[in-house]
């Protein structure tokens, strides 16, 4: 099936580290249902930088993530690239010393940002490594899927474009 | 001449991981100079107990984010060995092509986004973008086109990974490989130019240091050994590669959680310099004349030097990826199955020079095709003893420089390594600034 660019989901992380692999375990969850099917699922895995290339042709992004938010583990927070202050950490870098956010700043800078960047954070229990997701975390699962079919709804009734 | 010198480099910034520089010096007597890795260890070996021989390389391939591609290879060529699976020539060129694509990314990301900020004097290469856009642009593009190889041939969507044991579970079209080999043309060749000139024209900020030491790589007798040969040492010649642990006899030292390697002497060098100096003349053609304008002569002992190599590196997979593709092309591309009847089980080693060096994976498989014992030695810990003796030589000969510079001198020779200290987790720090 011809698959709808316009909009696309990315997963960022790791999943032999525990709840690092959250992103894919939703990816996993989005792939079974039919309103997704004309959507773009994409694993960005662990290459941060490569992220850029798949802003290409794009407006909307979606970038699920774990992120150290200060919350109680299982927390999902949607919010936008503006609203938050990415802090560029060393401690919790992505691949080869450059992370999401820096890679955010990289696009920006050579005008390759999609129009829109919304970012799904999931505060994660263990980080270790792992192939299991902690309870709590896989317990989000269902609110992350609903965050983004509501994100896609919005969009087509605002552009017009039927994702679904 | 100073006397007494105290550096504490805490986390030093782009490399992948957690590294750090202590270097201490006494009435002009030298009492430590070493890069310190303090990371927990990570029992990757353990996690791949118990899995059957169609799961090793899909966990080994996540091992680590930078070398993934590198992983994955050398877990399917160990574990063909110990199985005895037997892989077409159709399955080796296009595996030859995929870590060609992995190698050109690898390096360039390095050398443009990492290494670059060092020789331009910047901070990282957050205040050159706007100055230097085009290169940006131009780095970004490569990246791309040695994405595009992985894509078509390795299958990278949602759920990638069509190299399996034993050959491939999809080969890409006709129609994929052309499109590729012309970008390559196209795109490659041009920015593969315009990238030596770049890096010529800022090659000046490369220190000048050399010493001299072992040098181990694959070599092969016929190509520019990445996917396969034999070990090599510039000191005790080839070996088999099952004799892999004779060549690495890793040791425990007390400043580092990641195990030290050495052969011959205190110490060896594995990566793109260890590459050059043992197999430049089978470089292409292009990659020797980037070698000449770069400075990069045969037998380079300035271990700087190792991100021209890479430079180098660039070229010759450009090239050497058009060269396969035609190959491909001319063969006929055949819809062919992997062949995954086992023919015996045991122990099998795979090795494979992945950007930072050599990799070496060990496999012990049950008659059932699932892994009893596993062993994984990664190339940045086999520099890690070499980086060390690297500043015990570096640091006397430029203690008469200002501290700040003989950091910076430090930093740049762990970064030229382009080491891989620990295998990501990639999670966000988030702030919240509106938080209520």
């Amino acid at each position: 099936m011809i698959k709808d660019s316009k909009l696309k989901v990315i997963a960022v992380g790791n999943d032999l580290y525990g709840d690092d692999g959250i992103g894919n375990a939703v990816l996993c969850a989005l792939e079974q249902m039919p309103e997704m099917s004309r959507i773009e699922l994409v694993d960005g895995a662990t290459d941060a930088l490569g992220l850029i290339d798949h802003f290409l042709g794009t407006d909307h992004v979606i970038i699920i993530d774990a992120a150290q938010m200060g919350e109680k583990p299982g927390t999902v927070k949607v919010f936008s690239r503006e609203e938050v202050k990415l802090q560029i950490k060393m401690d919790h870098l992505s691949v080869h010393g450059i992370s999401l956010a820096e890679t955010l700043d990289i696009a920006q800078a050579v005008d390759s940002l999609p129009k829109k960047i919304t970012i799904i954070g999931i505060e994660p229990k263990n980080i270790g490594i792992s192939q299991n997701l902690s309870d709590v975390v896989k317990n989000s699962i269902p609110e992350i899927v609903s965050n983004i079919i509501n994100i896609t709804q919005l969009n087509n009734a605002i552009s017009g474009v039927h994702y679904a | 001449m100073s006397k007494n010198l105290d550096i504490n480099v805490h986390h030093l910034t782009r490399v992948e991981g957690h590294g750090n520089i202590v270097v201490n010096m006494r009435d002009g007597k030298l009492e430590r100079a070493e890069l310190e890795i303090v990371e927990a260890m990570r029992y990757f070996e353990a996690m791949l107990k118990g899995r059957s021989f169609h799961e090793a390389a899909i966990i080994t391939s996540r091992i680590c984010g930078i070398c993934s591609l590198g992983h994955q290879m050398t877990s399917l060529k160990a574990t063909e060995d110990a199985l005895g699976l037997e892989i077409s020539k159709q399955t080796l060129l296009l595996r030859k092509l995929l870590v060609n694509g992995a190698t050109l990314q690898s390096n360039v990301l390095h050398v443009y986004f990492l290494v670059a900020p060092d020789l331009l004097g910047a901070p990282s290469v957050f205040p050159l973008i706007p100055t230097h856009k085009e290169v940006i642009l131009r780095a970004l593009r490569m990246k791309r086109l040695a994405n595009d190889i992985g894509d078509i041939v390795s299958g990278r969507a949602v759920h990638p990974i069509t190299p399996v044991p034993g050959g491939f579970s999809q080969v890409p079209t006709v129609g994929e490989l052309k499109e590729i080999k012309r970008k390559l043309i196209e795109e490659g060749l041009p920015d593969v130019l315009e990238t030596v000139a770049t890096i010529k024209a800022i090659a000046g900020g490369i220190p000048n240091f050399t010493r001299e030491t072992e040098y181990i790589s694959l070599k092969h007798k016929d190509e520019y050994a990445l996917y396969d040969g034999d070990i090599y040492s510039s000191d005790t010649g080839a070996t088999d590669v099952h004799n892999y642990r004779e060549m690495t006899n890793e040791f425990i030292v007390k400043h580092s959680t990641s195990k030290h390697a050495k052969n011959n002497r205190t110490s060896y060098m594995v990566g793109a310099l260890a590459r050059w100096n043992n197999n430049y003349n089978q470089m292409t053609e292009l990659s020797q004349s980037a070698a000449e304008q770069l400075g990069l002569t045969p037998k380079m002992y300035n271990p700087y030097m190792n991100n021209v190599a890479q430079v180098v590196e660039c070229a010759h997979c450009v090239e050497d990826s058009i060269k396969i593709i035609d190959e491909l092309l001319a063969d006929g591309l055949k819809d062919e199955k992997p062949n995954q009847t086992p023919t015996k089980y045991g122990t099998g080693v795979g090795s494979t020079e992945v950007p930072r060096g050599i990799l070496y994976h060990e496999y012990e498989y049950d008659r059932r095709g699932n892994i009893l014992k596993a062993n994984c030695i990664i190339p940045t810990g086999q520099n890690l003893a070499n980086i060390d003796d690297d500043m015990k030589k570096l640091v006397p000969e430029i203690i008469s420089k200002p501290k700040e510079d003989i950091i910076k001198h430090l930093e740049m020779l762990v970064r030229a390594y382009d080491p891989c200290i620990s295998c990501s987790v990639h999670m966000l720090n988030v702030e919240f600034i509106n938080e209520d």
